[in-house]
């Protein structure tokens, strides 16, 4: 008796929790729209000496359900989005919640931010005053399923720019496209607001709180967060990148590597080669690199130094197998190679044995080390 | 029309405008927004303000003001209110001096006290919240002697 009394005890609780789960949904789903006029008039039933007299109405009392004006900014990420210079096209999701007791539009604009705004993410994730490009605004085609999750379709470029008619208790994306920048320190952040301005769902004009109250029309109340900005409701929200970008390097040495008496020393006749070693200590990786060097006057450039005297450039990327290429006066083989006779321009790479002419730009990976060698004589005369 | 009937109406008409201009009772009704102020010492308390200003949630209190105006005492007073769909009523919150408090659900076709009220929600009879109701009605126990007012009220939140 006493189990049946508990199980039915925890039905009644399991259905009061649903009960109360409903009401709650029911208490988000409602809220009587701005401009809805109530009225409300008492009637009185009465007798006066024992007959019915007739019925008094009161006078009547309306008023209009006035516009409250509630809504919230929300990013998406958990984090900096790691972005390498240059990058086109990266973003950060954001979803506007509509709060309201009404449709409602949201203009939509966006803020580079700067250092004095504080951190993004926690300790480190301010901005560092760097700024992305081509910042645009795209908002999703279709809310989100499960409001205020941003589970709706991602927005894709070129999306429109202003939500349109965002229903009471509804959320929707909006995602802010941008380029990063060509040129920022390893480590650079980038910080950008989403700023969403509530606008007229008819006329997608910015709402203005009022001022004083109108009998009979519909008053904007800011109960957003932020309040009244200006004389508009604007909220915002914070994300930004975390910008990588190359950190290269450069070290040059030299060491003897024949003489006529095996002296180890640069006396004439003896060759000398030269390492230049690029390291890329940043965080993304550097493509298309280009190294000059001026060959001292003194010395002879060799040209046929490796690759079985058929190159004068040697690489060494890392990856067990050298490459090549030939530094000719007119790169007449067009290996991004020159020598004109002064200065050593290295842009290019031949990765084949024997070399077969592709130009192959050089390129230093994150963390990764490329060095180059070539040879010189000391004239014998 | 027979001019027999045509007189019948014209009394009927004369009548009825008769019975405007005489009546005993005059009944005037107010809206105040319910808010909550903080005073000087930190403490609130509610106040009713002008209900300029009315957003989802705010709290009403409708006000009703019967006067005899008759040299008559005025007997078997009902003051009936109704409460617009996009109002709850707020419970416990209809007050009238001498007057038994009464509810409908049913568009004020029939009234009982609040705990005996029952909807049918579904082809499942269950008791009614205050969502339910639909009218709200005061029945004054006494006569109202004549120059003599009397006072009802409750409260309701705009959904």
């Amino acid at each position: 008796m006493k189990t049946v009394s508990k199980t039915f005890g925890l039905l009644a609780r399991l259905g009061a929790i649903a009960v109360a789960l409903l009401l709650a949904q029911q208490a988000m789903a409602v809220g009587t729209d701005p401009g809805v006029q109530v009225q409300n008039q008492a009637t009185v039933t009465y007798q006066v000496g024992g007959n019915n007299q007739a019925p008094v109405d009161s006078n009547l009392v309306e008023f209009v359900v006035d516009r409250r004006v509630d809504f919230t900014v929300t990013r998406m990420g958990t984090g900096l989005t790691t972005t390498v210079l240059g990058t086109s096209q990266v973003f950060v999701d954001f979803y506007v919640t509509n709060l309201s007791n009404g449709d409602l539009d949201f203009n939509l604009d966006f803020t580079q931010l700067v250092p004095g705004d504080g951190d993004i993410y926690g300790v480190g994730t301010a901005d560092t005053g760097v700024d992305m490009d081509n910042v645009t605004v795209s908002v999703s085609a279709a809310v989100d399923p499960t409001p205020g999750t941003g589970d709706g379709p991602a927005p894709v470029f070129g999306g429109p720019a202003i939500i349109d008619d965002l229903p009471e208790d509804q959320s929707i994306r909006v995602r802010l496209y941008a380029d990063a920048p060509a040129v920022a320190p390893n480590g650079a952040v980038a910080g950008l607001s989403l700023d969403a301005t509530a606008a007229d769902p008819t006329t997608t004009v910015d709402l203005q709180e009022s001022g004083s109250w109108t009998p009979g029309s519909i008053d904007n109340v800011f109960a957003n967060a932020s309040g009244a900005t200006g004389n508009v409701a604007i909220e915002s929200d914070n994300d930004g990148f975390l910008l990588q970008a190359a950190a290269l390097s450069i070290v040059k040495s030299q060491a003897v590597i024949s003489d006529p008496f095996g002296s180890g020393r640069a006396i004439p006749g003896a060759r000398i080669e030269y390492t230049i070693t690029i390291s890329n200590t940043g965080a993304a990786g550097a493509t298309s690199i280009s190294i000059s060097d001026l060959v001292d006057a003194d010395v002879t450039f060799v040209a046929d130094a490796y690759n079985g005297n058929a190159s004068n450039v040697e690489f060494d990327r890392g990856t067990g197998t050298n490459s090549f290429c030939l530094a000719d006066a007119a790169d007449g083989n067009s290996d991004g190679c020159t020598f004109d006779g002064t200065t050593l321009t290295i842009s290019g790479r031949d990765d084949s044995i024997p070399p077969a002419d592709p130009d192959v730009p050089i390129d230093v990976a994150a963390g990764a080390t490329v060095t180059v060698n070539f040879v010189v004589e000391v004239p014998t005369t | 029309m027979s001019v027999q009937k045509f007189v019948l109406a014209m009394i009927g008409v004369l009548l009825a405008g008769g019975a405007l201009a005489q009546d005993s009772v005059e009944l005037t009704s107010s809206v105040y927004k319910q808010v909550l102020v903080e005073k000087d010492d930190g403490s609130t308390e509610t106040q009713l303000v002008a209900a300029d200003n009315v957003l989802p949630g705010d709290r009403l209190v409708f006000r009703n003001t019967i006067r005899n105006i008759s040299a008559e005492p005025a007997e078997s007073i009902v003051i009936t209110n109704p409460i617009e769909e996009e109002l709850v009523y707020v419970a416990g919150s209809a007050e009238g001096e001498g007057m038994a408090i009464e509810f409908s659900v049913d568009g004020g076709q029939s009234f009982a006290a609040a705990n005996a009220l029952r909807v049918v929600d579904n082809g499942i009879e269950r008791p009614a919240t205050t969502k339910d109701y639909t009218h709200v009605r005061w029945v004054m126990q006494t006569e109202l002697a004549a120059g003599a007012e009397g006072t009802t009220s409750f409260a309701a939140d705009v959904e």
